[in-house]
């Protein structure tokens, strides 16, 4: 497996596909701080500071700018298998093909995390260039941190997107559009079993953000009941894997 | 255990009513270039990934160095380098990068392999290029390094000489032969020219709509040849005559007045050429006719030549 997630990473040398992600994590931030500005002043926050920046952050790669680039540049790792034909050379060493579809998710994990950590960055940027006030040093390493394990606490809620589009010849933008709408539904569960157990409210919860302070949320969220969504999310994940076989075409020439 | 590398028996292939392979039974030699013969769309490249575990039969068994190959086994596909269909790569990585990929895959930690690979098919070690901006001929020698790398013992190879241009056809032609003739590898190549395969192969099959229809060593196929001569002389009639009375020739056929033709592997063309010229014929043209692979081919299938 070490030797897989190696060439995964390999692999991505000069993919222009990663700059969806680097793109999505800068834009996050900025927009929601621009929110903030074109609001009506006396509708304005005045005591808006770097957590709230960071927690409308946290909000937005959770329910719009993660789902969207990590589906996308997971699926197209698998999907470029087949576009590009190297699925026959890989199959021939033999590299076992689940095998290979694992790689790919712990390589878009792995993404996940340097997105998060990326969009830590740019949001402490931010904050200090738009000279919001600054939390002391370990509660925004906190707030970084909280944004990088939410970044991947999402990334395991689309899995099984990645894996199910990304097997899919070209489906891979049709599994972001899925992501985005699925994340933007976040918005609608404020009370109610699925407040928790809703798989990208279960990814915010388990990365400890507060959504009865930010969301508006109705009733206090069940870990357990976040903890019950992404296991089924998991489940769903290793069913699909195990289900999982390479594409067998046709021969495409033959027509007897 | 069995001398062949590679042996199939009953190996079928359908997809839903279609049937791509049909009860192959398939021999390869150790040592030996074996050419799968066949037109676009015959089966050979169905064929091949079979033997490579890509595509499973629906029917039949397969034997690899003499066991029994049940699906990708890394026993088996370790000692085989292959080329299937089109090259395939990452585009936004040069070659070298490529190959390292695909060594480190294979647990090849000597950088000493690649250069060796890329050295045999004419393609420069330190070459930045992207394989995005590869020709099709510098992709097909990059696909060919690929399946060589590791110095396998069976080399699979799916028309490999697509894409190259004539000096390239030679190259490749030279290097596969060397392959077998002094590194002792077995090498499977399928083709649709015909010339390619007579170039290359010490044994041949050839397959037709999924069959195998004949599988033959080169020699043995030169052997079935038809081998005739066509005489063009003034009175093909008298000439038969002749022939037949003071050499006792075989198997004359009158094609016109003038022209007469004999199977006769026994009969001696000057001798013949004497004694019409004595008896005051005029002989124009003898020519000795030998069916090519080709002509082969096109008896066998009962149609048209591919290429």
């Amino acid at each position: 497996m070490w030797n897989i997630l190696r060439c995964e990473w390999l692999k991505l040398h000069r993919c222009q596909i990663l700059l969806v992600g680097i793109t999505a994590m800068i834009l996050c931030p900025v927009t929601q701080y621009g929110t903030q500005l074109v609001i009506n002043p006396e509708m304005r926050d005045s005591s808006y500071d770097l957590a709230q920046l960071f927690a409308n952050v946290i909000w937005g790669n959770t329910q719009i700018f993660l789902p969207i680039s990590l589906v996308m540049t997971g699926g197209w790792l698998i999907d470029r298998e087949n576009t590009n034909d190297t699925m026959k050379n890989n199959l021939a060493i033999p590299v076992p093909y689940r095998r290979l579809l694992t790689g790919k998710l712990i390589m878009t994990i792995l993404l996940a995390l340097i997105f998060g950590l990326c969009s830590g960055m740019i949001t402490l940027l931010t904050g200090i260039a738009a000279g919001l006030s600054f939390p002391s040093p370990p509660v925004a390493a906190l707030l970084w941190a909280q944004t990088t394990a939410a970044a991947m606490t999402t990334c395991l809620v689309c899995m099984p997107m990645i894996l199910f589009f990304g097997q899919l010849r070209g489906a891979y933008l049709s599994g972001s559009l899925l992501a985005f709408f699925l994340g933007y539904c976040i918005l609608f569960f404020k009370s109610g079993p699925l407040l928790s157990a809703y798989p990208f409210s279960a990814a915010l919860i388990l990365a400890g953000f507060d959504m009865e302070e930010f969301n508006g949320a109705a009733q206090p969220p069940s870990i357990p009941l976040a903890l019950a969504g992404m296991t089924a999310v998991l489940a769903l994940t290793a069913l699909i894997l195990l289900l999982s076989c390479p594409v067998e075409r046709n021969p495409r020439k033959q027509t007897f | 255990m069995s001398s062949y590398i590679i042996e199939t028996h009953g190996l079928t292939r359908r997809y839903g009513d279609q049937v791509s392979v049909s009860n192959l039974n398939l021999h390869v030699q150790k040592g030996r270039i074996y050419g799968l013969l066949g037109r676009n769309g015959a089966g050979k490249t169905t064929t091949m990934r079979m033997l490579l575990g890509l595509t499973a039969p629906t029917s039949g068994t397969i034997q690899l160095f003499g066991h029994p190959f049940k699906g990708p086994q890394k026993e088996s596909l370790s000692r085989i380098g292959s080329l299937i269909e089109s090259p395939g790569f990452y585009p936004n990585l040069t070659g070298i990068e490529n190959l390292n990929i695909f060594a480190r895959l294979r647990g090849l930690k000597d950088s000493r392999w690649i250069k060796q690979a890329l050295e045999l098919v004419n393609l420069p070690y330190s070459d930045k290029k992207l394989y995005a901006h590869y020709s099709l001929g510098m992709k097909q020698r990059l696909a060919i390094a690929l399946a060589i790398m590791h110095d396998p013992e069976l080399l699979i190879l799916d028309e490999p000489v697509n894409g190259l241009d004539p000096i390239g056809i030679a190259q490749v032609r030279t290097f596969i032969r060397t392959l077998c003739h002094e590194k002792r590898k077995t090498i499977l190549i399928s083709s649709h020219i015909l010339s390619e395969i007579s170039l290359l192969a010490d044994d041949i099959g050839i397959i037709d709509h999924g069959i195998l229809l004949e599988e033959e060593s080169l020699a043995n196929l030169e052997k079935k040849n038809t081998r005739y001569l066509r005489i063009t002389v003034s009175n093909a009639p008298a000439a038969a005559l002749l022939l037949e009375d003071k050499l006792n020739a075989q198997a004359l056929s009158i094609i016109d007045g003038h022209t007469l033709t004999t199977e006769d592997p026994r009969l001696d063309t000057g001798e013949a050429v004497r004694l019409m010229v004595e008896a005051g014929l005029t002989v124009q043209d003898v020519h000795l006719y030998e069916d090519t692979l080709e002509d082969y081919f096109k008896k066998i299938t009962g149609g048209e030549g591919i290429a």
